[in-house]
């Protein structure tokens, strides 16, 4: 026999949870099916959450003891590798760990067992099924099929992450290899006081360790399109998280394996002696929308259906960055779903709304055009590859003695390629700031506006 | 697996950058014991024998991360799925013939993601 509750909601990740916790604090019955036996035991995220943020969802975050002894960001290294091989041209950002205070990194596994349960305590159930299909009404979405029976509910959410179980069966979604990034995480184990040598961290008055970026955030250049990082916790038992991620394109058109490029990133120069000297102790795989990749779903709902998250593809186009879009979008469904619920109201232009509320958040402006273009059609390429030409003739010309007018001079037509780049690239980052700026304001005030 | 020199550059070269082929059985055994995996009672990806066309492609053994799928008689199979598929999801978005039903596990078995 068919379960029967107001609200379906598929996954109990970042979005899942929210939803559950707003609908069922609005009066809902709702249910949370997780595949995973524990939830988290299922889920991979690029390492950090934003801690202001978490504590205002989900209230008694900061206190939690799965965040001690977690390392907070002073600052953060980007190198980008021209040739995918040895050479890199970066920066070094660090604007202090008073500023990147918000950066909190995480263990999935330890932070959303926590976040379930509360989203229980607000009255949500969570029940440990698979969903494989939606089950219709004619043109409307009226449940799911699982491997634990048939749960039935006029409002579904699709929170199931970016295989959207129901947004692929619906057709709301639909990827292919050039929209999918896959992710690798391979876990070390080092010696804490060794890595803290290596890394250089110092503790603040607060006791807080903190870390000024000693390993570079990687990123390659065209066609690969792949990205690395390397996140050492020396407080968390010294577990070092080797950070691979790359798009399933590039591997089908190279004929390679994602282990390809992580084996190659465990000889990189800021990397190499700490791994040698750490014991590889676990693995990790999970893919990831890519926000310049995936890009938006065209359509978020149709009736009985609301899909958010990974799911919909709502990732940021820069960074990646993924949670807190799922985030919002879970608080905005919940709500609505306990309006809807209320008034009786399951209606298409109802679950419009879905959409008409996200888009009034700055999720549309994040889905920057001008940053798509910079990263895919290669506009830092161009910028790379004209620094990387300047810098050869730049050694060349110092080792022939030549004066520095003169190495001036020469080097100078090397960078006319990139004149036609700066107005796109200045018009992502006056997108980026815009957003951001939009966005920080958007997120409290989803939140500010609860009874 | 040492850092490649100066000459070898990736562009138009990417076997050289890659060195050797990793997937398959290197996958398997360089990946022995370093995941839980909670023991599952039925197959939940398959390869259509009738639609794969075997070593013409080969993409979801090449780029598999587990090393779920071999090689066998021509045609891929999810041989070692049972107990190295890692849940990624990628199969599905590369097979060239449509020939992968691709499905998670029965809940609450399978891959376990731990400080990820």
């Amino acid at each position: 026999m068919a379960e029967k509750y107001d609200v379906v909601i598929v996954g109990a990740g970042p979005s899942g949870t929210l939803a559950a916790k707003h609908a069922a604090q609005g009066g809902c019955k709702v249910v949370m099916l997780e595949r995973a036996a524990i939830p988290g035991q299922k889920n991979m995220s690029g390492s950090y959450f934003f801690k202001t943020w978490m504590e205002e969802c989900w209230p008694g975050f900061v206190d939690q003891d799965f965040l001690d002894g977690h390392i907070k960001l002073g600052g953060v290294q980007f190198a980008w590798t021209p040739d995918n091989d040895y050479k890199f041209y970066g920066m070094i950002v660090q604007p202090g760990a008073e500023t990147m205070y918000e950066m909190q990194t995480v263990f999935r596994n330890e932070t959303d067992p926590w976040v379930a349960e509360q989203a229980v305590k607000a009255g949500a159930e969570l029940v440990c099924a698979t969903v494989s299909d939606a089950i219709w009404d004619g043109d409307r979405v009226v449940g799911v099929k699982t491997d634990k029976g048939d749960f039935m509910a006029p409002i579904v959410m699709d929170c199931s992450g970016l295989h959207a179980i129901l947004g692929k069966r619906t057709g709301l979604t639909n990827w292919g290899p050039d929209k999918v990034m896959l992710g690798l995480k391979y876990i070390f184990k080092g010696d804490p006081d060794e890595l803290r040598r290596l890394m250089n961290t110092y503790f603040d008055d607060e006791g807080n360790e903190v870390d000024y970026g000693a390993f570079p955030i990687f990123a390659g250049n065209r066609p690969e399109f792949w990205g690395a990082h390397c996140v050492c916790e020396p407080g968390r038992d010294g577990t070092i998280n080797l950070i691979i991620y790359q798009c399933l394109a590039e591997m089908i058109a190279n004929k390679t394996n994602i282990h390809q490029r992580a084996q190659w990133m465990l000889n990189m120069p800021p990397y190499k002696n700490i791994l040698d000297a750490s014991d590889f102790v676990y693995c990790n795989f999970h893919c990831l929308a890519s926000g310049d990749l995936v890009g938006y779903t065209k359509k978020s709902y149709m009736k009985g259906l609301m899909i958010m998250g990974d799911a919909g593809g709502f990732a940021q186009p820069l960074d990646n960055f993924g949670a807190n879009c799922a985030q919002a979008q879970g608080i905005i469904a919940g709500k609505l779903a306990a309006e809807m619920t209320k008034a009786k109201d399951f209606s298409e232009e109802k679950f419009a709304e879905f959409e008409e509320r996200w888009k009034e958040t700055w999720l549309p402006e994040d889905n920057v055009p001008e940053v798509n273009r910079v990263m895919r059609e290669g506009s830092i390429d161009v910028v790379i590859d004209c620094m990387d030409e300047a810098m050869n003739l730049f050694f060349q010309k110092k080792f022939e003695n030549y004066s520095y007018p003169a190495i001036i001079g020469s080097m100078l037509p090397k960078f006319l390629p990139v004149m036609g780049e700066v107005p796109v690239i200045a018009g992502a980052m006056t997108g980026i700031l815009r957003t951001g700026v939009k966005k920080a304001t958007d997120m409290m005030a989803l939140l500010a506006s609860d009874d | 697996m040492s850092v490649l020199g100066a000459k070898d550059y990736y562009r138009g070269n990417p076997g050289l950058l890659y060195g050797e082929k990793f997937c398959g059985k290197t996958i398997r055994d360089y990946l022995d014991g370093k995941f839980e995996m909670i023991p599952k009672s039925e197959e939940h990806i398959f390869v259509d024998q009738d639609k794969c066309i075997g070593e013409a492609c080969a993409i979801c053994y090449t780029l598999c991360p587990g090393g779920a799928f071999e090689m066998e008689k021509g045609k891929a199979t999810w041989k070692y799925g049972m107990t190295n598929c890692m849940e990624c999801g990628v199969c599905q978005y590369v097979c060239t013939v449509d020939a992968i039903d691709w499905a998670y596990p029965e809940a609450g078995t399978g891959i376990v993601l731990k400080w990820s």
